[in-house]
This record gives structure tokens, sequence and C-alpha cells, in this order.
């Protein structure tokens, strides 16, 4: 099977990147490996290094979006490397490729993942849920159970899809969905991409919902997989092969959701040490701390979230403002300065 | 209103009795200072001192009336002033052992973790502090809980902090909050993450691991002549054989298991005429050496050290001594271990004393890691699985492995070995995981067990006794015997024993120093049948080679309690059948939570006693060939 296996991200994630697409190369090395950039090189990086693991890269200003810089002012961060997934996906059919791979870049492989290829053999859509057992604790049905309500079944770390029939009608309707509604919203019933994907098993046919508890392994249903290793020295997760970790938000949120529910279970914390170290070691000094292109008008002020929301509700702004980053004499940077100075 | 009224309403009952101790329990400390005390000058409160005033005002002195009582009804009014007492500061710090605190929430927290902070642990464990001569409760309420220290063996500042981030919310001291409410609430105490985490929060890579020995100083090494002579001085005349040994340290220098045996080897060898020769890396690192092709090498002539120098040093010398015509016509080797030692070098040094042939000592796992017991970021045998594995991928190991697996092969190809082990299972696993080329194997124990006689144990009512013997490494399970004192330390009925050099602070264990020393290689067996120890807990981490502390317990009369799968461990507690295995951690503290422990009690079932006869290790091997 001909694989396109893409991830999202800026230069701020590019070490965690790295990691994922080191292992990509490692336990999957006949996928076509593409990083999908919504950025810019910070001054001064070298991108991409020489052992960089990307087979392609792509920037999010080359997808087929329509009024670019009009589009992205409308998101941050998050909801920005979300959307582009959209229009990547569409466009991915079309490029030859049988099926389509989407990893998170805080994910990494410890294992093949010949059997997703072998699920979209029979399947069209493959998505992994973020838990797949019943919690039993208070705070594990607060933080695991309640906290997939708010934001979705599905973790969208993942998802596959073949790129012709219900795959490719699915990669349509997320792309258009995701232009259209990919914020973070979650008083309207938003969250990025995964709210949308709730609706996939009732839209699509040949939906295949991944349960294997080796898939997606992350804080949020470590309460139910337990990591031990096995004799020729890979890891299993109740039992199974660990194919891949969610290495969900690298840092103090993170030790501490993981610590409440891998408990004593050490194997996981010797994963998310040696993470911490890869991602150490990928990370270049060039890039500046939080950094992110479409974060900043041309002039350099940093671009509120008021403004942003003030836009995206606004179609007059949209049509008065078609390059909203532009600051000086009747720009949308002028309108919201004069707007706050009363 | 009376003088005595008027008296008895600001004379400080509490501050005078604790002021002036000998008040009689009939007499109020009002009517004590109105007849008698104004005219000692004790004052009667903190904030009034009787003297200051009589000096100030000798007109109320001659007027012979309590200065208190003038100063109440007419001094007061006519704007004379009262100084506070002398005595005040140590009334307000009598609560707090002396200490003076500006806030009063950290006197009051002194006053309720008093008796449950343990001074000595925290002066101990925090040496600034101590340095700082500065008073221990006082610094840990003032701002060493802020810093996450803890105020006892038992209690984690930090860890309790984590699991009630209310506390921190409260800006509360962890410990008070505990001893004062959550105790009673039933609140975890920290973090249920078990001791590994903290082993594995704390690993040091393996750049780290060698910067820990630094490199040895130019003036400390020596050039070939230096060693000429000196070689020359301690090779006796005459001798005609030869045993070179190597190991990773001197052995004559430091003192444990290995050396000791080693010591014995060197003993039996200077007693059968045969000159000895040992070569030991001078930097004691924990891998081979790849990165510098020509190490200083440490050289002990029949149990003299000759010095430090070049490897390649040694090589040179050694060629000349050994092709003296009717020197050494038998030469044997031992290979201890080849950590420290760069292996193309050690070959040559081999080489040069014609050495073609010897015996590897399996005294741990290094030939197949770098992590030499196998311990997967130290916290998990691994049984050395592919080089390409998951499992070394994320080892702090793992980059290492394939180097020090490539150093041993260089030597095994060079000399023909024979692999030694000091116990069957050793030997079967030591193959598992080496793929060398090898001349033959051999299995020969370190010691073996003799029955003995030994007079019945005088069988008094006394707490249940069980015992850890030797340094408290995580690895040899320290951590676990740790977690038992904490669970069972305090009552239960258990006393908890530790055998070793130096004591750990803060626990509620009996300390006994035992220095196993070459004239009295059985001390820790005595000690374990003097203190009549019932149990030995060998809660090891990693399979075991061979695990001499095993059998001395056993020696001295008490059961070994051991984890499944340890090596040779699990396999003498079987055979000895003096000591029960058990499956994991958890069975471990049923164990001890269900009372069946207890069944381990001297008076409870049939003591046996053994000596220990010690093997001579290699001189065993190669004497019965020459002889």
């Amino acid at each position: 099977m001909k694989v396109r296996c893409f991830s999202s991200f800026t230069f701020s994630y590019l070490n965690r990147a790295r990691v994922l697409f080191h292992s990509l190369k490692r336990f999957a090395p006949h996928w076509t490996r593409v990083a999908l950039i919504t950025d810019k090189p910070p001054p001064g990086l070298e991108f991409p290094r020489e052992d960089d693991p990307f087979d392609e890269i792509v920037y999010a200003e080359d997808l087929p979006i329509p009024n670019f810089a009009s589009w992205i002012f409308k998101h941050d961060v998050i909801e920005a490397c979300t959307a582009v997934k959209g229009p990547f996906s569409a466009d991915a059919c079309s490029t030859g490729a049988d099926a389509v791979v989407y990893l998170d870049p805080d994910t990494c492989l410890f294992a093949p993942l010949d059997p997703v290829e072998r699920i979209l053999e029979s399947s069209s859509i493959l998505l992994t849920p973020h838990i797949a057992a019943p919690e039993r604790e208070f705070y594990a049905i607060l933080d695991n159970e309640m906290g997939s309500l708010r934001t979705g079944t599905y973790n969208l770390g993942f998802c596959a899809f073949r790129t012709d029939g219900e795959g490719a009608r699915f990669a349509r309707w997320w792309a258009d969905r995701l232009l259209a509604f990919c914020y973070d919203d979650i008083p309207a019933g938003l969250f990025v991409d995964q709210r949308w994907c709730d609706l996939v098993p009732a839209i699509f046919d040949g939906v295949a919902i991944l349960r294997d508890p080796g898939y997606n392994v992350a804080s949020w249903n470590l309460s139910n997989r337990r990591v031990s290793m096995r004799p020729d020295g890979s890891f299993a997760i109740n039992g199974v092969p660990l194919r891949f970790w969610h290495f969900t938000k690298l840092g103090e949120i993170a030790d501490v959701m993981t610590k409440r529910y891998a408990k004593d279970n050490f194997q996981v914390y010797e994963i998310w040490n040696w993470y911490r170290r890869q991602v150490h070691e990928a990370t270049d000094p060039e890039v500046p701390a939080g950094y992110w292109a479409y974060d900043r008008y041309r002039n350099g002020a940093r671009i509120e979230r008021s403004h942003r929301l003030a836009y995206r509700a606004d179609p007059k702004l949209q049509l008065a403002y078609p390059d909203p980053f532009a600051a000086g004499a009747s720009s949308f940077f002028e309108s919201q300065v004069l707007d706050a100075a009363g | 209103m009376t003088i005595a009224e008027s008296l008895a309403a600001a004379v400080d009952e509490e501050f005078y009795r604790f002021t002036y101790g000998d008040l009689s329990p009939g007499e109020t400390a009002a009517a004590h200072y109105e007849r008698e005390g104004w005219r000692d000058l004790r004052d009667p409160n903190p904030w009034f001192s009787t003297r200051a005033y009589v000096e100030r005002y000798p007109d109320v002195e001659r007027a012979g009336i309590a200065p208190l009582f003038h100063y109440l009804q007419t001094g007061r009014g006519e704007g004379r002033v009262a100084e506070p007492s002398q005595h005040a500061e140590a009334f307000r710090t009598r609560l707090t052992g002396g200490r003076r605190f500006i806030d009063a929430a950290h006197a009051e927290a002194a006053a309720a973790i008093e008796l449950e902070f343990d001074a000595e642990f925290y002066l101990a464990t925090y040496p600034d502090v101590a340095a700082a001569l500065l008073d221990p409760l006082q610094h840990f309420v003032e701002q060493g809980w802020r810093e996450g220290r803890d105020p006892n063996a038992f209690f984690s500042t930090k860890g309790y902090a984590e699991v009630n981030p209310d506390v921190v919310q409260a800006g509360m001291n962890p410990f008070h909050h505990y001893l004062v409410a959550g105790r009673a609430e039933g609140r975890p105490v920290r973090p249920d993450v078990g001791f590994r985490y903290e082993i594995l929060a704390q690993l040091p890579t393996v750049a780290q691991r060698l910067a820990w020995t630094p490199p040895i100083p130019k003036w400390q090494v020596g050039d070939a002549g230096q060693l000429r002579r000196a070689t020359g001085m301690m090779i006796r005349s005459g001798r005609r054989r030869l045993h070179v040994s190597v190991s990773h340290d001197d052995y004559t220098a430091t003192v444990g298991g290995l050396q000791l045996s080693l010591l014995r080897e060197a003993d039996t060898f200077e007693c059968r005429g045969v000159d000895h020769v040992h070569l030991y890396p001078a930097r004691p690192l924990l891998f081979t050496d790849s990165d510098d092709a020509d190490p200083i090498t440490g050289v002990l002539v029949n149990g003299l050290r000759a010095g430090l120098f070049p490897a390649s040093t040694v090589a040179e010398v050694a060629a000349g001594v050994a092709d003296k015509p009717g020197e050494w016509t038998q030469r044997s080797l031992s290979i201890h271990s080849a950590l420290g030692h760069n292996t193309p070098a050690l070959v040559k040094i081999l080489r040069a004393f014609r050495l073609e042939r010897g015996f590897f000592w399996v005294h741990d796992f290094a030939s197949a890691c770098a992590g030499h017991n196998l311990l997967r970021n130290d916290v998990e045998f691994c049984g050395a699985p592919p080089p390409e594995s998951v499992a070394c991928t994320i080892c702090t190991y793992g980059q290492r492995r394939r180097q020090q697996v490539a150093d041993h092969r260089r030597l095994f190809e060079s000399v023909g070995l024979t692999v030694v082990a000091p116990a069957r299972v050793t030997l079967e696993t030591w193959i598992a995981v080496n793929a060398l080329p090898i001349e033959a194997t051999l299995v020969h124990p370190h010691c073996r067990l003799v029955p003995r006689e030994a007079p019945p144990p005088d069988v008094r009512e006394r707490p249940l006794r069980i015992g850890y013997l030797g340094l408290p490494n995580p690895h040899k399970g320290w951590p676990i015997f740790r977690e038992l004192v904490f669970r069972f330390g305090r009552e239960h009925g258990i006393e908890f024993h530790h055998l070793g050099k130096a004591p750990q602070r803060g626990l509620p264990i009996v300390f006994t120093e035992v220095d196993a020393v070459k004239e009295r290689p059985d001390a820790m067996a005595a000690a374990v049948e003097d203190l009549e120890l019932d149990a030995v807990v060998i809660w090891s981490m990693c399979a075991e080679t061979f695990c001499l502390v095993a059998y001395e317990a056993v020696a001295g009369g008490a059961m070994v309690v051991a984890p499944e799968k340890r090596g040779n461990l699990t396999q003498m507690v079987r055979d000895t059948g003096q000591g029960l295995v058990l499956d994991d951690e958890r069975a471990l503290f049923d164990f001890f939570e269900s009372g069946r422990v207890f069944e381990l009690a001297r008076d409870k079932r049939e003591v046996r006693y053994f000596s220990l006869e010690y093997s001579k290790m290699t001189a065993d091997l190669v004497g019965t060939q020459w002889e």
C-alpha cells in the first residue's frame, strides 16, 4: 500500500516532529513522510538539516486555501495547524497514494504500523478513541470520560483513510468543515477538528474504530493501559504491542497527569524520560521560544486573540481588510488600536 | 481597686511561673509579687521591668510600694515609662525551644510539628543548613518546606504537596497540614509512583558517569624505567610460575566481596610460590575504555603497588620481563573484569606476557552490555534483548552497548578464554546473553555452606528481627527494605536491622557496623548470628551472579526472603531451603501485612547454622594442572 503520512506543525514543534519522523523512518520506512508546516522559518535557522527525516516539506500557504492571509488570521496557532490538516488531506487524495495517515507531531512510533495498512484494506476511515475502556475512579471520569465528551470522542492525533470512495468523501467533507469551522469554541460545540469527527461513524460507511490499546497511548487513557517489556525488548500495552505514544503537553501538566494515572508503572516514566531527551537533542536554539510567524502584525506587534475573534466574526472586516497582517495607515491593526483607544 | 485586685489583673501568672520557677503551688503570682517579688526586682509580666522602673524613678522605691502598682495607679498618668522585662523574649519563645519567629504562624507551625520533626535527619540530609549553623526546625518552618525539604525520613514535602494541591494553594506548610488535618482525614501522603520513579528522575547519562572519574594527573604516571626497577625488586627470582589477573580496580585498596575473593586468589598463589601480577585501570570506570587507546594502568606485583603506567609502557616492560631466559615456564591468567580497560591495549599486555589462554570470571554481565547488571535504565532486569530493540533504544546504556560488546569481542577473539561462573544459573544466563567465542565453561562457587553444630539460641520474648545486609543500594533492594520499614517499622512487633558500614539516618532501624576484612571474612555471618536475625530481606533488582550476602545470612541462621528470577539468589534460597521466594513486591508486602512473616522467627522453626568455606578462585582451577 502506498501511504502518504504527514504531520502538521510550526517551527516551535520542529523538535517533536523530528522525533516522530525519525520513528517513522525506522518503523514505517516505506511510507512517504511529509512535514506540513504552518509557519515561516525563523531567521538564522538552517532548515531542513541534512539529517532531517522529511521526504517532503509543504508550507500551509502553498495549500489550495483561498485568501490565505485572511483565512489564517482567523485562527490561533492550534486552530491553524489543525485546520490545514483538512485541505492537505483532500489534496493528498489526488497524489497517487492509496492511503493517508496523519500523526500529531508529539506522537512517536515504537513498532511498525502495518496493521493500519491491513485495516485500510477493508475499511475506508480509521479513528482512535481517547479512551477505549470505562473509567472507574471519580477523578478519572472527570478527566478522561468527561474530557472526551467536551473535546471529542476520537483523538485526532491520529487518523487514517483511503484516498478513494468513502475515504476520499470523508477527506473532502473534513476539509470543507475545517476551512470554515476549525475553532476552539467548546461552548459552541467545537473543539478544533475533533468534535467534527464525532459525526464520522454516522455519516460515512467503512469507518473502523481502533480500540487496540497499543495505539495512541496517552495520559488520558493510561488509567486502563499497563506498559510492560517483553523478552525481545519490545514494549507491550496490556499484552499487545505498543505501536505509538502520544506525548501530549510535554511539561509539568503532562508529568502530573502521567503520574496520576501511571502510578507505579515505571516503564511509562522510562518512555517519557527518553522522549524528553530526544526532544531536547532535536531542539534548535535558533527557534525562539513560542515562535510562530503568523503570531504578529507586520510591524512586529503581537496579534491579540480579541483581534482574531473580531475579524473572524465579521465578514465585513474580512472584506475591508483582505490582508489583516498589514500595519500602518488604514490597516486592520490600526482600526483595532484606534478602537481600543476609544 | 485594692493593690491586690490591681495586681491580680496585671501580673501574668504564666509568665511569672515560667520565669521564676520557685512559686509554691498554693500561692498566686500576684500575691507573691506583692509580698516579696518586687523587692527582689522580679518582673510581674513581659511588658514591665521592675528594675528599670525603680532605677529610673528612685522615689518609687523609697515609697515602699510595688512598682507595678505604682505605675498602674499614678505613674502611667504622670507619663512615666515602663520598659519590657528582660525575660520577655524567653517567655515568648518558650513554646518553640528558644527559637524566635517573626511570624506567629511560623511559631504555631513549629509548635505543632516539633515532636515529629527529626533535627538530626534534617542536618544530615541538608548539610548547607548545618554549615550555616541554622536551627533546623526554624529553618524548615521558615523556608525549608518551601524549598521542598523533608522534615524526617518518612514525610515527603514535595510528594504531599503534589497529591494535595489545595494545601499548596492555601500556602500552608504541607507537614504542618498533614499533622493537624491531613493525617486524620486519611489523605494520601505522596504520589503512588514507586521508588523506581525517583531512580529514573535522577538517572545519569553515560557521559555523566564517565565524568565522575577524572583523568589521572600526569605526575602520578610512571615511565618504563620506573616500572622495570619496581618489577625487578618485587618479582621473586627463581619462581617458575606466573599468574596475571585483571580486574576493574586495585583489590588491595578497596574492600568488597570481589576484592576479598581476589585477595584469597592472590594469597593462595603467593603460598604456592607463584609470581602474581595484577592489572587494573587507574580510572575505575563502569564501562570498557574505548575512548583512550592507551589508558593509565595500575600494576601490582606480588601484592605490592608498582605504580601507574600507560598501558603501552606496561606491555613494553612485560615483554622484556617475559623474555628473560629460564624464568616462568608456566603462566596462567584470570580476567575478573575488563571494565576500565581498553581491550586492544590490554590484549597487547597479555601478549607481551605470552598469555594466550585464561579464565574469564562472570561477576557481572558487562560483556553483554554497558549496563553491567542488565538493569534497563537501572530499574528492571532486561535480559539483554537485541541491541536494536526499543528497550535498548530508550535505555541510558543502549548507545554504549555495541561498543562495550565489541570491546569484549576483541578480548575473547584474542585470548582463548574459559568462562567461569560462580553458579550454574549464572552460566546459563551468561551464555544466553553473550555470543562470544569461548573455549570452555566451568561452574565454581565462591563459597560453600558447611553445616555446623551451634548451641540452641537463647529464646526469649522479643520482636521479630528482619535484617538488611551491606550497602544501601537500590539494585540490592534498599528502597524495598526502606518501604517495609515505613510500613511496619513503628509498630507490628518487628525490629528492623541494618548491618553495614554506615547507618542511614532518620529511620527506626537498628544499625550494627560490620566491615568484612581479609582477616575476618565471615564477620557478616557472625553478626547475623550474634544479633539473632530471624530473616534477611535481599530484594535485588538484578540477576545475582552469586550473592554472597545470602550465604552469609544463611550461615548465621537467618532465613532469606528473595524475589523470583534473581539469578543465583533465588536459586540458592531454593537449593538450601533456608528462606523463601516471593513472586513480586506485592507478595512481599502481603507477606508482612498478613503476619506470615512471623513464621520465620527462630523459635518457630529449626535453626540451622553453617560455616562458609571460601573458594580460592582461579587458584583452585590452575593449581591442579601444576601439581
